[in-house]
C-alpha cells in the first residue's frame, strides 16, 4: 500500500528526486573527448614529424593525415548515438552539449575549406599566413567548447582545459613568430593531454562513481 | 481560497516519477524503478496513469533484444507539475 504523503513529505521528495536526476554522469562519458585527445595529439605529432621529413612542396601534403578525423568524427557520433540509446536518462545539456561540438566540428570544416580555397586562389601554401592560422583559430574554438561543457556540467577540470586551450592559442601564433613554424603542432598534441585526455578520464572516473 | 491538489500527483510513486522527469530529456524505465524503489508491476500501473493523463509520452521499442521504455514529461505534465508545486507552497505558506 502506498503511504499518503503530507504536503511538507510531497515538497521533500520532489526536491529529493529532483536532485538525483540531475546530479550524474553518464557511464563512460569521457571516452568521446579521450579519444579525440589521443587522435588529435597523434595527428599533430605525426604532421610535426612529417614536416622535419619532406621537403619542398611535398611538405603540403603533410597536412591530408588532418583527413583521419572524417572517419573519426563519424565513428564517433555512431558510437555516442547508439550510447544514448542505451541510457538510463538523457539530460538537456548532454543533448545540448552533443551539438555544440556537432557545431564546433562544422564550423571546422567550413574553415579549413574557406583556408584551401584561398590557398589555391592567392598561392599561398606552406607557411603562408592562412596555414599558420588554423592551429591559433581552432585552439580558440576548442578553447570555447571545453569551457561551455564545464560550465554546463559544472565540471572544472574542462574549464582549465579552456584556459590552456586558449593560451595554447597563443603560444601556437607566437611560437612560429619567434621560433619554428612546424613547432605549432608540438603545442596542439601537448595541449591535448591535460585539455581532453586528463580530464576525460577524471570524468569517467566521476561517473563511475554517480551510477 | 485554494486550489485542490491534483489527486494524479498527489501519489508518492507518481510524483516521484514526474519529480524524476521534470529536469532530464527522457528517462527509461529501469532508471525510474530504481530512483523511485518499486516494484516493476506497480511503476507500470502509474507509468499507465501519467500516460494516460497526457502527462508523460511512453515510448517501447526493441534496443537489441532487449524491450525498452522510455519516457518524457510532456507540456501538460510540466503544467500540472508546476500547478502542483505551487497549490502545496500555498498550503504551506498558509
Amino acid at each position: 500500500m502506498e503511504k499518503e504523503l503530507n504536503k511538507q513529505e510531497s515538497l521533500q521528495l520532489i526536491t529529493d528526486m529532483i536532485a538525483q536526476a540531475r546530479e550524474r554522469f553518464q557511464n563512460r562519458s569521457g571516452d568521446g573527448i579521450i579519444l579525440w585527445g589521443y587522435v588529435v595529439a597523434i595527428l599533430a605529432l605525426a604532421n610535426f614529424v612529417l614536416l622535419q621529413v619532406l621537403e619542398g612542396e611535398q611538405v603540403n601534403y603533410s597536412y591530408w593525415v588532418w583527413m583521419c578525423t572524417i572517419p573519426v568524427f563519424v565513428v564517433n557520433y555512431i558510437r555516442e548515438a547508439g550510447k544514448a540509446k542505451k541510457a538510463y536518462v538523457r539530460n538537456y545539456i548532454d543533448s545540448i552539449i552533443g551539438y555544440v561540438w556537432l557545431a564546433f566540428f562544422i564550423s571546422n570544416l567550413i574553415l579549413i575549406a574557406s583556408v584551401f580555397i584561398l590557398a589555391i586562389t592567392f598561392q599561398d601554401y606552406h607557411g603562408g599566413i592562412l596555414f599558420r592560422l588554423i592551429t591559433p583559430m581552432i585552439m580558440g574554438m576548442t578553447g570555447l567548447c571545453l569551457f561551455i561543457n564545464g560550465k554546463a556540467y559544472r565540471f572544472q577540470p574542462f574549464v582549465y582545459g579552456a584556459i590552456l586551450f586558449w593560451t595554447g592559442a597563443l603560444v601556437s601564433a607566437l611560437i612560429q613568430v619567434v621560433w619554428a613554424y612546424s613547432l605549432h603542432f608540438l603545442v596542439l598534441a601537448l595541449c591535448m593531454i591535460p585539455g581532453f585526455i586528463l580530464p576525460g578520464h577524471i570524468l569517467n572516473r566521476k561517473a563511475r562513481q554517480d551510477v | 481560497m485554494f486550489r485542490d491538489l491534483d489527486p494524479l500527483l498527489h501519489s508518492q510513486q507518481r510524483l516521484a516519477v514526474m519529480s524524476l522527469l521534470i529536469p532530464v530529456e527522457e528517462a527509461d524505465f529501469v532508471f525510474l524503478k530504481e530512483k523511485t524503489g518499486t516494484t516493476a508491476g506497480n511503476l507500470s500501473t502509474h507509468i499507465d496513469k501519467l500516460s494516460e493523463a497526457g502527462y508523460i509520452e511512453v515510448r517501447k521499442f526493441i534496443d537489441g533484444k532487449r524491450p525498452r521504455t522510455v519516457c518524457r514529461i510532456t507540456s501538460r505534465g510540466i503544467d500540472a507539475f508546476e500547478n502542483y508545486v505551487q497549490a502545496l507552497q500555498d498550503y504551506i505558506r498558509s
